[in-house]
């Protein structure tokens, strides 16, 4: 499906994107700050064996390309470090948190594009009516919500009012379940507010983009020609409509992916989440650099990756930029 | 019956400013396997009474008065429902400007496929492929190329796939909209020929617009003159240009220089169409006329039978030349 | 300001205020505004008034403390309004700095083309490829909570997009006749640019910042509930930080959480229906909409 020539020049571009992302990262963490044995470990509590050990990990006398190739090998090694708070390698940490953090994006995901992209569709194509004005109202609300804050409204509401859903953790803890059916239903449970909170913000921004490029698309000659052809309304909006409207939509994936990032950070920190994001939050607290420069990169490399594979989808998508 | 009897249609289109009346009391037939040419210049009107005829007009359109008979059926009586199964099967358009009337997402072949497989849904899927293929090869391209997209193909070669789509379902009348309007000189007369051919070997009745005079003239079999919304003139093309009896008519004509002819100036029409958000009492030609006279203001000219199927809306008609 | 662009301010305020959103937009602005500069001289909050005993320490609100207290036993209701202020501080000033940067980078990308245009987009590019939040929060982390870090690091981390957008205005702007038809006439670069190129392109930045400061305000919020706030110049960030570390959602305390996040919400919001408003109003494609 795609021409070889046209991978190879992607590639090559994300590797540049990926080598700039490390070069960041290490003048971020390494080179600005100053003393980077500060930032390493806590200097209170440090012996000169260790800190003999920190200059040999990281060739800290050695000159900056040096300490850069070090950098770069150990990246390549996952070799990210030890936690200054744990005491543990970062990279061991990471593996921990990375499955519950994919898990709730995962969710949220699902739940951000099947509402957001109904329920603007549904407001473009009755465009002017109550539920398009109110599709509209509600997403620009949605939208200025902070995403800590409707989690701790959302706490407030189900979890010490209603008590109906947990607000912390993953599963309820102490508990083994008899079988897996009733584990996964205990997650899910837990799974429920964080979810939906992260969701909504983005509801909120997936609504706009998708109505106001349905909108657009609405107005083309050839939906005219679906409706001359006969076709229901419905088929009309979504089979012509709807394709041709989510190709702007595909191009906002590398901003969602930024967002819904942010907000994992703060649901994570709010609910308890053991996710990569509640083990930001910690590491801020405790100034654990280690760990927020490992974050750091692992959350970048994220987002670069998602932008490629956005740009390989809209490619499928729209045949008028194919390669030939 | 004829095929087709467009009786009294007005359409009015709801504006910021109020009504405007786009279409007053429009009437003609057409036969089946004939070609009626509707001329005019742009805002006319001409558009407006095409799209009526399947019900494709935008929700700012009201029809006040009139039916649209297919074969004795009104059209304009039906549910959205039952004029769905109406559209492309038994009427089909062939849209102005062909550049954005294919969905770019899909393969030309696909959209070929789309009405048949809605329209048809007992075909098989082979049946209905070996069917696309040939419309293609009919308008003159290769099966092959169904595979491609819109933006693959010229502006001429995507007029033809248009065309092809809207043979699709065998449909007794093909209404074109200015179908040869953006392409230049020696693919017009490509696709005029191939909707004359079309329509000889398939006998189907088609409705040709255009604000192109020579287009009308060369293919068609009858037409109507349309201005301001209504009908000047109606005959058939053979008489509408050799003997054309409205002044608007033959300031069209006059309008379009003759090759073969003598060297004459070129008359265009001076002044502006009227604005149709007011009722024009008269007749609606009255200020660009040459031949006005005080009748014209005051009284709407009705449509006058010449002989011969040929009628014009002139209070001078018939008379003084 | 010329007679020309304060006529057409005026206008493009009517235009605003006359849509149902923009005008609960401009309302919840002017509340908030209101409340920010008049609120601390009429209930001014001082941060050393603690409670005195457990009793006084998160209660609910009663005849002496409208809105209950906080953790410290300090009066929530003075502590809110004040925190609009700082709110309100970082999120104009970050804003103003990364409008400046961007409009920047923006125009001379976009004017000069070639190398120096290539060079400026990838690194926007770059930039934009860079998740916020864990971004805002690393530079933070690192350079310390002042509020004066907290403006920079809000403000150089949110210019990319205005970037981008100001440079497409100019890059169209640049192939319209007027500019050919001048600069034959012998107008040098500043000034096509200060005359004419500014003019053009104010309205578009204008309603992106607009946007921009909502972003800002929002982020301020986020990185000082993550304790990433001025423990000095307290926002309603750094309430809700307190808030939630003390647990007083756990302890049921509403009147703590509610005042600082609805503060939060009416300005951003304010912002957002504005901007939603002037973005449909001066890009005549979305007009219809």
């Amino acid at each position: 499906m795609f021409q070889l020539g046209y991978l190879v020049r992607k590639l090559a571009s994300l590797l540049v994107t990926l080598f700039a992302v490390a070069v960041f990262n290490f003048a971020l963490f390494r080179i600005l700050p100053g003393d980077p044995i500060r930032l390493l470990a806590r200097a209170g509590n440090l012996n000169a064996e260790a800190i003999q050990r920190l200059h040999e990990l990281y060739g800290l006398d050695q000159p900056l390309p040096i300490q850069f190739l070090i950098y770069l090998r150990n990246i390549a090694t996952a070799q990210f470090g030890t936690s200054i708070t744990y005491q543990r390698p970062v990279a061991d940490i990471l593996a921990e948190r990375m499955a519950s953090t994919i898990v709730l994006l995962f969710a949220a995901t699902i739940l951000v594009v099947v509402v957001g992209i109904v329920l603007g569709v549904v407001a473009a194509s009755r465009r002017g009516s109550r539920v398009d004005n109110g599709a509209v109202v509600g997403s620009l609300i949605f939208w200025s919500l902070p995403t800590f804050w409707t989690g701790l409204i959302l706490i407030f509401v189900f979890g010490v009012y209603l008590h109906v859903l947990p607000v912390s953790g993953t599963s309820l803890p102490g508990v083994t379940h008899t079988s897996w059916i009733a584990h996964a239903i205990d997650v899910g449970r837990h799974l429920a507010l964080p979810t939906i909170t992260l969701a909504l913000v983005d509801i909120g921004q997936f609504v706009l983009i998708t109505r106001s490029s349905l909108v657009d698309v609405l107005t083309e000659d050839y939906i005219l020609t679906a409706k001359a052809k006969g076709l229901s309304r419905r088929a009309v909006i979504w089979r012509h409509g709807v394709r041709n409207a989510l190709l702007p939509v595909v191009t906002t994936t590398a901003l969602y992916v930024s967002l819904i990032i942010g907000g994992a950070i703060q649901v994570e920190t709010v609910f308890s989440w053991p996710g990569m994001g509640r083990l930001m939050y910690d590491a801020v607290l405790r100034r654990d650099y280690p760990i927020l420069e490992a974050s750091f990169l692992i959350f970048a490399v994220t987002v670069v990756l998602a932008n490629l594979l956005s740009d390989l989808l809209y490619q499928v998508l729209d045949p008028r930029v194919r390669q030939a | 019956m004829s095929l087709l009897e467009v009786e009294d249609l007005s359409i009015r289109f709801r504006t910021a400013s109020g009504f405007v009346r786009a279409v007053d009391r429009v009437s003609f037939q057409l036969e089946r396997g004939e070609m009626l040419g509707i001329a005019g210049e742009s805002g006319c009107g001409k558009t407006t009474t095409a799209l009526a005829l399947p019900r494709l007009l935008p929700e700012t359109a009201e029809t006040t008065s009139g039916q649209v008979r297919l074969n004795g059926r009104n059209l304009l009586g039906l549910t959205e429902r039952e004029m769905e199964r109406v559209r492309w099967r038994e009427v089909a358009f062939v849209f102005q400007g062909a550049m954005n009337a294919l969905n770019p997402v899909f393969t030309v072949g696909s959209q070929i496929l789309e009405p048949i497989r809605l329209h048809e849904p007992e075909t098989s899927e082979e049946a209905a492929r070996i069917r696309a293929d040939e419309l293609l090869e009919q308008v003159g391209i290769p099966a092959r190329r169904g595979r491609e997209y819109p933006h693959q193909f010229s502006g001429g070669m995507r007029q033809r796939v248009m065309i092809a789509m809207a043979l699709a379902c065998r449909p007794k009348l093909l209404i074109a909209d200015e179908p040869v309007t953006a392409l230049d000189v020696m693919v017009q007369a490509q696709i005029l020929e191939l909707l004359r051919r079309l329509r000889t070997e398939l006998g189907i009745a088609m409705i040709l617009i255009s604000h192109d005079l020579s287009v009308i003239a060369e293919s068609c079999d009858r037409a109507i003159v349309m201005y301001a919304g209504r009908v000047a003139e109606r005959g058939s093309v053979e008489t509408i240009f050799s003997r054309p009896e409205h002044p608007y008519t033959r300031a069209l004509i006059g309008a379009f220089p003759d090759i073969t002819g003598e060297r004459v100036l070129v008359d265009g029409i001076p002044g502006a169409p009227p604005d149709l958000r007011t009722p024009i009492p008269g007749c609606a030609f009255a200020d660009r006329c040459g031949l006005v006279i005080d009748a014209c203001r005051a009284t709407e000219p009705l449509l006058r039978p010449m002989g011969d199927g040929h009628t014009v809306s002139c209070h001078l008609a018939g008379g003084t030349r | 300001m010329a007679p020309e662009t304060r006529s057409s301010v005026v206008r493009i305020a009517r235009l605003v205020w006359a849509d149902r959103l923009g005008r609960v937009g401009l309302l919840l602005l002017a509340a908030t505004f209101v409340v920010a500069i008049l609120g601390p001289i009429v209930l001014p909050f001082d941060p050393t008034l603690v409670g005195t005993s457990a009793k006084t320490i998160l209660a609910p609100p009663s005849g002496g403390h409208w809105l209950g207290t906080d953790e410290l036993g300090r009066d929530v209701l003075r502590e809110t309004i004040q925190g609009a202020q700082v709110s309100l501080l970082v999120g104009l000033v970050a804003t103003a700095i990364s409008m400046l940067v961007g409009s920047f980078i923006g125009i001379a990308a976009g004017y000069t083309l070639g190398l120096a245009d290539d060079i400026l987009m990838r690194l926007t590019d770059f930039f934009l490829a860079l998740p916020t939040l864990p971004l805002i929060i690393a530079l933070a982390a690192l350079f310390g909570q002042s509020t004066v870090i907290l403006i920079l690091v809000i403000g150089l981390t949110s210019w990319p997009s205005t970037a981008r957008i100001v440079r497409s205005q100019v890059l169209s702007l640049r192939e319209r006749q007027f500019i050919t038809r001048v600069r034959s006439l012998g107008a040098t670069d500043y000034r096509i640019v200060t005359s004419h190129i500014l003019a053009n392109v104010l309205p578009l930045i204008f309603a992106n910042t607009v946007l921009v400061i909502a972003g800002s305000i929002l982020s301020e919020a986020t990185l000082a509930f993550l304790g990433l706030g001025d423990p000095v110049h307290v926002s309603w960030g750094t309430m809700l930080h307190f808030a939630f570390e003390t647990g007083a959602t756990g302890r049921g305390a509403w009147w703590y959480i509610l005042p600082p996040g609805i503060g939060i919400v009416v300005v951003v919001l304010g912002f957002i229906l504005s901007g939603h408003t002037l973005d449909r109003i001066l890009n005549p494609r979305l007009r219809n909409r």
